[in-house]
């Protein structure tokens, strides 16, 4: 063979060779995915998480890391895990995230959002992934507060827009509430409360512990929860390629034991340094 | 909060020019523009019900913002006076703290200032001396913008102050006044018309950044849209009439200003 002609053969063998194993890779995927085959594949997309940081266990930025932590990242990492797709979780404000979700800043909301009808109305929630119930959050040594009905002269503190909120003002209609104070996120509702401002706050009883955790010996629950909701992941509204991935990796999350997992390592576990 | 601007407009209305040349372009088209904005949104709040309810929520939240803007705003000016003197002051130990004061609230952003005031001077305050008001959100607030401004008056002042040629201050003295009389008949009373107007420009931005006290749960007119908008979570309505209300507050402000100005320019040499 002349040398020119070795040239060719040999490049075209590089060729075949190099595309027959491109194919083999892809084919070597195979196999994963039909092991998630009852599951949805979303095909590897990006989806950008909305969280506001301020609500441990479920969200909070860790001290030494500066990354957010939590259950509810956790949680996406699982469910991306089983549905192929790549988490991107982002801290934002309460304020204004569910807009921000709708307007198409985010695909999904996973910050401790309970379900309501309320918001069922402009927005899709998943099936419950944990119930939390609310509780009174007051400082380690108050002797007048022992549960949700010794408020009425009190004053009390909650995140602004949350079901604490909600609850919080409808008690206060029916006069068992003395003064509500509102604040854009829940660290600053807590401060309130051991500046002595305010004398509780209403508050999910795993965000409480959360505090409780955080403030060593300053802070316990009035009482038990009162009230039982279960927290759910926000999509946007007509969205249900994601709500019914979602609920395919919760519900086998919850059958093979990793909600009941996550559960103890957050809830049980956590101690935040 | 821009630096302080002493720079006056002299007057130029031209009177008994109406109809020359000039109107067309002296007349102020601006205003017509937000004049023909306002009425389009009084008309719209008139026919939308959903309009009508979120101006009527919010409208005693205008003068929630417009109380804790002028309380704060006189603390400023107080302040402001005091930290320009002492500035001036050959004596170290009021000049120090003064500048001391200027360049660290000026230093630190107003938001911050607030939550600290709020949250850890005035709480560490009730404790120690037992008074309630330490307690009071709106006492806090005005706190909280008051002394952030104040440092920014001051440089207002004090470049009022320093605008007044030497010789006026040399002549009180030499006429056997002292120092504080010469401030107080003859220095002070001419910076006045170089002050006035940015000080109330800066009423203007108080207006605005009265905002922040949202934060520590005031209930102004931010506070009172975030509030809206958590219940009905409709937040075009809201924010839309919460920066309509703002506008014509800071608006109606600016065109008192101006007036300011006008007055400040009359009998300038």
């Amino acid at each position: 063979m002349s040398r020119r002609s070795l040239w060719v053969l040999s490049s075209i063998i590089l060729i075949v060779v190099f595309g027959v194993a491109a194919c083999q890779q892809r084919q070597a995927q195979q196999p994963g995915a039909t092991q998630t085959g009852k599951l949805p594949d979303l095909g590897g997309r990006t989806i950008r998480v909305a969280t506001d940081a301020t609500y441990p266990p479920f969200e909070v930025v860790d001290k030494t890391s500066n990354q957010v932590i939590g259950y509810d990242v956790d949680l996406i990492n699982e469910i991306c895990r089983l549905v192929n797709c790549k988490p991107e979780v982002k801290n934002a404000k309460w304020e204004g995230i569910f807009p921000a979700l709708q307007k198409g800043d985010y695909d999904a909301v996973l910050s401790g959002v309970t379900i309501t009808e309320e918001r069922e109305k402009t927005m899709d929630f998943t099936e419950a992934y944990i119930e939390v119930g609310q509780v009174v959050l007051v400082r380690a040594d108050e002797t007048r507060i022992n549960s949700v009905d010794d408020l009425a002269d009190k004053v009390v503190a909650v995140q602004i827009g949350t079901t604490n909120d909600e609850l919080a003002t409808k008690m206060q209609k029916e006069g068992k509430i003395k003064q509500i104070k509102r604040f854009p996120s829940f660290d600053l509702a807590v401060r309130s409360l051991l500046n002595k401002d305010a004398d509780a706050v209403i508050i999910d009883s795993v965000a409480a512990s959360g505090y409780m955790g955080t403030n060593p010996d300053k802070l316990k629950a009035a009482g038990e929860k009162f009230t039982s909701e279960g927290l759910g992941i926000v999509v946007r509204e007509g969205d249900a390629t994601l709500q019914g991935a979602f609920n395919a990796a919760l519900a086998e999350l919850k059958k093979n034991g990793t909600l009941d997992r996550l559960y103890q390592k957050w809830m049980v576990e956590y101690k935040p340094s | 909060m821009a630096g302080p601007s002493p720079q006056v407009n002299p007057d130029v209305s031209g009177q008994g020019r109406l109809l020359s040349v000039g109107v067309l372009e002296r007349a102020p088209w601006w205003a017509l523009v937000l004049l023909i904005a306002g009425v389009f949104a009084f008309v719209s709040i008139r026919r939308s019900p959903v309009y009508l309810e979120t101006y009527q929520f919010l409208l005693p939240a205008v003068f929630v913002t417009i109380k804790l803007a002028l309380a704060a705003y006189v603390v400023a000016m107080v302040l402001g006076l005091l930290a320009a003197l002492g500035q001036i002051s050959r004596h170290p130990i009021p000049s120090t703290i003064a500048r001391l004061y200027v360049e660290v609230v000026r230093g630190v952003p107003l938001l911050v200032q607030l939550i600290y005031i709020a949250f850890v001077l005035t709480p560490v305050l009730a404790d120690l001396t037992g008074i309630r008001w330490f307690r009071n959100d709106m006492v806090r607030a005005v706190l909280g913008l008051g002394i952030g401004y104040g440092a920014y008056l001051a440089e207002v002042y004090r470049a009022g102050i320093e605008s007044i040629p030497r010789g006026q201050g040399e002549a009180a003295r030499s006429l056997g006044m002292t120092p504080w009389q010469a401030m107080r008949h003859i220095i002070l009373p001419q910076a006045i018309r170089v002050i006035l107007p940015p000080l109330g420009n800066d009423f203007v931005s108080m207006l605005k950044d009265s905002s922040l006290a949202s934060v520590i749960s005031v209930t102004e007119l931010t506070y009172s849209g975030s509030l809206l908008n958590a219940r009905t979570f409709r937040s075009f309505e809201t924010y839309n009439m919460v920066a309509l209300l703002y506008l014509i507050m800071t608006l109606i402000g600016s065109l008192g200003v101006r007036g300011l100005e006008r007055w400040a320019g009359k009998g300038k040499r």
